[in-house]
């Protein structure tokens, strides 16, 4: 079961805390308490996360599936996703850690690598998909239609709520961009712009030039060390 | 070596920490060059200068130690007036203006280097070069184009860039759908798939836009319009553009792999810079 299928936790029946455990989104495992070695969780499970995890963490329900989680060993290459989210949308890692529900510095560890939980690596291809749905080709133009609102909520925040479906019907399909995949290759401002330095400057005299007078020369001692 | 108290230091030592980078001097008006080859020893000629300038960075002149001995100088030389005006537009990689020199007409040729001991610039009356920070950093801006700027292939220079230059500077008022386009774009850069010194070469360009504030136009404006002067091009053998041929991009757009790969084009040294 998905949390996507899980009512609002306000709609939740009581439910019995049977154990607090640790829970390391990182490495999606679960530590327990008395012991520091980690195990998977293969039961069907509603954590809580307690105070002294990130505020993300403590409001959300993390549903773990049936079946144990496994290793975040990818076909999906998280790292270039993200870098192509950032560069479609010019959003900055805090508001897309926010949009795939982690911190910072967990999306920080997995532009260098670092493992992403199967729940995750699925988010942040969502994201990466609506994000490639809904590009208009420009960066400016992007942004302005997530932080636009669609029937009084925004894109991000449909995002946020993973509902990725309902932010392509909203925002609507872009033109698809279109990339080069151009073969491996072996700022500074000036005053002036660059153009305006071109059209200004003097045409091109080729051969036009009076010959520069020659400079006189004469030997020199070469004085050995 | 540590400035100040060594008793080692030599006493020109505080008057060579007053040179910088741009500094000139009319006390040496000669430069060495080398002629030849007699008997395996070489043949040096001194050559006639209106004087010298300092090329060197500012830290490497003023600092002083163990193989930190030498700075680099390049001549001041008096140039026929039918070339100021492309030295002043910046047009030349190997002449550049230097604002307190003797006359407008007598410029610093930095494709002439010489190495002289500190010694000889710290007992020679030094002149500052340039009367603010923005003069020095254009000099030193010069020094870097001349010595920096990627050298494309003769048949790419000729036949591509050269037409293009000439369609983008054009017969066009500034304020123009060409102008603003071209004000939109902060720099052009080129890739080579797979290499420059390949046989066939597949050429993109990127054309990187300013941020939105700074367009003056629409992309799709751009588009048109570069794409149109692209589409003229006859390329010469061995070169092809890419598909597509150009992109357009912010620099938020783009990735450092994308403008590591990638050479800027220096449009005002196209004609001079062979």
């Amino acid at each position: 079961m998905s949390a996507d299928a899980l009512p609002p936790i306000e709609h939740l029946p009581p439910v019995q805390i049977v154990q607090e455990v640790d829970y390391d989104p990182e490495r999606g495992m679960f530590r327990e308490p008395t012991s520091n070695a980690p195990r998977r969780s293969s039961t069907l499970d509603v954590i809580v996360i307690y105070p002294g995890f990130s505020r993300t963490a403590a409001t959300k329900l993390d549903l773990l599936p049936q079946e144990p989680l496994p290793i975040a060993s990818s076909s999906v290459d998280i790292p270039a996703q993200l870098a192509s989210i950032k560069r479609m949308t010019g959003l900055g890692w805090e508001d897309i850690a926010s949009i795939v529900g982690c911190s910072r510095q967990t999306v920080h560890n997995w532009t260098l690598g670092g493992k992403a939980s199967a729940s995750h690596r699925d988010r942040v291809s969502s994201l990466y998909s609506a994000v490639v749905y809904i590009d208009r080709g420009d960066v400016d133009e992007n942004r302005r239609l997530l932080t636009s609102a669609f029937d009084g909520q925004t894109a991000i925040s449909m995002l946020q709520n993973a509902e990725y479906d309902r932010v392509k019907q909203a925002v609507g399909r872009g033109t698809p961009r279109n990339d080069a995949t151009w073969g491996v290759v072996e700022s500074n401002e000036t005053s002036k712009h660059w153009y305006d330095t071109l059209v200004e400057s003097p045409d091109a005299l080729e051969g036009d030039f009076a010959p520069l007078p020659t400079k006189a020369r004469k030997r020199l001692v070469l004085k050995k060390a | 070596m540590q400035p100040g108290s060594s008793s080692t230091e030599p006493e020109w030592l505080p008057a060579l920490r007053l040179w910088r980078q741009g500094d000139l001097t009319t006390d040496i008006r000669q430069t060495v060059v080398v002629s030849g080859i007699e008997n395996g020893d070489l043949v040096p000629e001194g050559e006639e200068a209106v004087g010298l300038v300092v090329v060197s960075q500012t830290c490497d002149v003023v600092n002083w130690g163990a193989d930190k001995e030498w700075v680099a100088v390049a001549p001041l030389v008096e140039l026929p007036d039918n070339l100021l005006p492309y030295v002043l537009s910046g047009s030349t990689p190997n002449w550049t203006p230097v604002e307190n020199s003797p006359s407008q007409s007598v410029v610093a040729n930095i494709g002439h280097l010489m190495t002289i001991h500190k010694s000889v610039l710290a007992r020679s009356a030094r002149t500052p070069g340039f009367n603010d920070e923005q003069g020095q950093a254009r000099f030193a801006d010069a020094i870097s184009r001349k010595y920096g700027r990627f050298a494309f292939p003769d048949d790419f220079s000729n036949f591509v860039l050269e037409p293009l230059k000439r369609r983008i500077r054009g017969a066009h008022p500034k304020d123009s759908d060409q102008g603003r386009v071209y004000r939109s774009i902060s720099e052009c850069r080129v890739v080579a798939s797979p290499g420059w010194n390949s046989d066939e070469v597949s050429v993109g360009f990127r054309f990187i836009l300013h941020p939105q504030e700074r367009l003056e136009t629409s992309r799709d404006k751009i588009a048109s319009v570069v794409a149109e002067h692209l589409n003229k091009i006859d390329w010469p053998t061995g070169f092809r553009p890419e598909e597509p041929a150009f992109m357009l991009q912010t620099l938020a757009e783009m990735t450092a792999e994308e403008w590591v790969q990638s050479h800027p084009i220096d449009w005002q040294f196209i004609s001079f810079g062979r």
